[in-house]
């Protein structure tokens, strides 16, 4: 009898949920999402970061010599750069790396920081102690200093900056994590889970994490904030994705030469980082 | 609270420690190494980069490259910057101030501006200012420091011309206070924009909280003033959770000045640590990276201080 718990399925109440959830075609369940501006200009970045090479072919590396920092004309909505490039196309194609980068960043912060606290919060004891000293020790390094210090000896590209962004990032999210998992460890329905003989990982993951979803959502859009900011940082400062390759922070680099002459090339990179930024931020608010 | 200072002594020494040692196995495992960026690509050859790695010590082994470094610390002595050649010591040393004027006057401004719009926001909740203000805090957070800077640049100096865009002084008015105050005017505001935001949304969500508590009720029910209750009741005790986010954000100010440095050519740490990263100048970023360590050791445990001292109910374990 002790071990029939972990061997037939118990039904579950969110089972019922999950299931009329997933009912009706693909369209339907679109059309059940609450479509706000926020999601729809996400969605629509998302799409650009995806399609951009299908969309705009090589645009966004083509110089045309005869046409250096012109002003937004029919030609080019958002005139050329410094080295008559079509500012607009690598507008979208930067959308790729800076979102890319920050969706990896991010993902990482959040799986270890989850796989920590959660480890931390619900074994407690010296578990608990080490992961926490641990995590203190390593929020004494603000993230930019590390990030950059590794630049100066490895190269640093795309798959680089995820890892760095990650394990720079993750500290956050597992004191959160361990904070929700412990005042929801003592709770009544974990009790009977271990009372009927659970183990302990499967308590976790298939009891704790699920109540814990809307702090760590939130969590997930302020790491992903934190990364695609940190993306654009380091791209800036020359030493994260570095030109012909754009992205939202590098095309600020040139940018700085021709403030007087062209300030456009400024406004367009920084207003699409804080739209998007804005965006995931009232996202986060609209699911609270 | 002696053994809890003897306590956090040896954790900040420990720490620094493991500090120093990574950055020092970090910087030494570089490949390439400064020499190829100290002879440029004309003038390289494998044996001047033999030679010059040989002149840095470069080509020992990594304990004993350990070792003499280490010793060398210990009397004050943190090698030659390889690109300003000058002890790195000097080169940093020269550049502390002014970070540390910019970080500190960013720092006063952001705490009275969060502090003052984030309670003026809770005390008022609800309304269009309460509106206005969060609205504009998120606003500040969502805008990435070094465009905020960009874009000030762009309206003061290019457009509207009433401020300068770059550098300490201007040449020629070295000696001038009100010069430098100018300057920093620019720097110090998109230095403090972020670090602000931050605060005004976490104060407003602290007197929120406060301003639910039972005993501010029961203050009003007694017919305190709204004033008093806010100043003596609900002040003292949202200021504890906030005096540690406002000591906290001393070490993110010191990763925004990377950033406002590098944009308004302010000569400080910031700065310097961005063109050392490019000139892998190892020296110097091991001294940067000592001093840095030890500002956000330093005000980490200063906040935890205050932290505790403004609570009695901690203990200082």
């Amino acid at each position: 009898m002790a071990g029939a718990a972990s061997e037939t399925p118990t039904a579950h109440p969110s089972d019922n949920m999950r299931a009329r959830a997933r009912a009706g075609s693909p369209v339907a369940r679109l059309r059940r999402i609450s479509w706000s501006p926020a999601l729809l200009l996400l969605g629509l970045v998302f799409l650009v970061a995806l399609f951009a090479p299908l969309l705009l072919g090589d645009r966004a590396f083509r110089v045309d010599l005869n046409a250096m920092l012109e002003p937004p004309s029919a030609a080019y909505p958002l005139g050329t750069d410094e080295n008559g490039r079509d500012v607009l196309a690598r507008l979208l194609w930067g959308a790729r790396a800076t979102i890319g980068i920050g969706l990896g960043g991010a993902a990482l912060a959040v799986v270890i920081g989850v796989a920590l606290g959660a480890a931390a919060g619900y074994c407690g004891g010296w578990i608990d102690g080490t992961a926490m000293r641990v995590v203190d020790f390593a929020l004494a390094f603000p993230s930019l200093f590390v990030i950059l210090l590794f630049s100066a000896v490895f190269n640093t590209g795309v798959p680089q900056l995820i890892v760095l962004i990650g394990l720079t990032g993750w500290m956050t999210v597992a004191r959160l994590t361990r904070g929700v998992v412990r005042s929801l460890a003592t709770s009544p329905f974990v009790e009977s889970a271990q009372a009927i003989g659970a183990s302990d990982v499967r308590i976790a993951v298939r009891h704790v994490l699920p109540n814990a979803t809307s702090v760590l959502l939130i969590a997930s859009l302020s790491q992903l904030n934190r990364a695609i900011l940190t993306e654009a940082t380091i791209s800036f400062l020359g030493m994260g994705v570095k030109p012909p390759e754009p992205t939202w922070g590098n095309l600020l680099i040139g940018a700085q030469d021709y403030l007087w002459s062209a300030p456009w090339l400024a406004v367009v990179p920084g207003v699409a980082i804080t739209a998007t930024l804005l965006a995931i931020f009232t996202l986060g608010d609209h699911r609270r | 609270m002696l053994a809890f200072a003897v306590r956090r002594t040896g954790q900040i020494a420990l720490t620094l420690l493991l500090l120093l040692l990574g950055t020092f196995a970090v910087l030494r495992a570089a490949p390439g190494g400064p020499a190829p960026v100290l002879l440029g690509a004309d003038y390289w050859s494998p044996e001047r980069e033999a030679a010059i790695n040989e002149s840095l010590g470069l080509d020992r082994p990594l304990p004993v490259q350990l070792v003499l470094w280490g010793r060398a610390v210990l009397v004050g002595d943190f090698g030659y910057s390889y690109f300003h050649r000058r002890p790195a010591a000097d080169v940093v040393a020269e550049r502390i101030a002014p970070t540390l004027v910019l970080g500190l006057v960013a720092w006063v401004l952001s705490l009275v501006v969060g502090v003052g719009l984030g309670m003026l926001a809770a005390h008022r909740q609800g309304s269009l200012l309460d509106r206005a203000i969060s609205a504009c805090g998120v606003l500040a957070l969502s805008t990435p420091t070094f465009w905020l800077g960009i874009v000030l640049i762009v309206v003061f100096a290019a457009w509207l011309n009433v401020l300068p865009s770059a550098g300490l002084v201007t040449i020629g008015n070295e000696d001038s206070l009100a010069d430098k105050a100018w300057h920093l005017i620019l720097p110090a505001l998109t230095l403090a924009a972020a670090n602000g935001a931050t605060l005004v949304l976490y104060t407003r969500a602290a007197t929120l909280e406060v301003l639910g508590a039972d005993f501010v009720r029961t203050a009003h029910a007694k017919g305190l003033g709204r004033r008093i209750v806010a100043l003596r009741h609900v002040l003292r005790n949202a200021a504890i959770p906030i005096a540690t986010v406002a000591g906290l954000s001393l070490a993110h100010l010191l990763e925004g000045s990377l950033v406002v440095e590098t944009v308004f050519a302010w000569p400080g740490i910031g700065h310097l640590t961005v063109s050392s990263v490019a000139r892998r100048d190892f020296p110097v970023l091991m001294v940067i990276a000592l001093v840095v360590g030890c500002i956000v050791v330093a005000t980490t445990f200063l906040t935890d201080v205050v932290y505790r001292w403004l609570d009695p109910r901690l203990g200082y374990e």
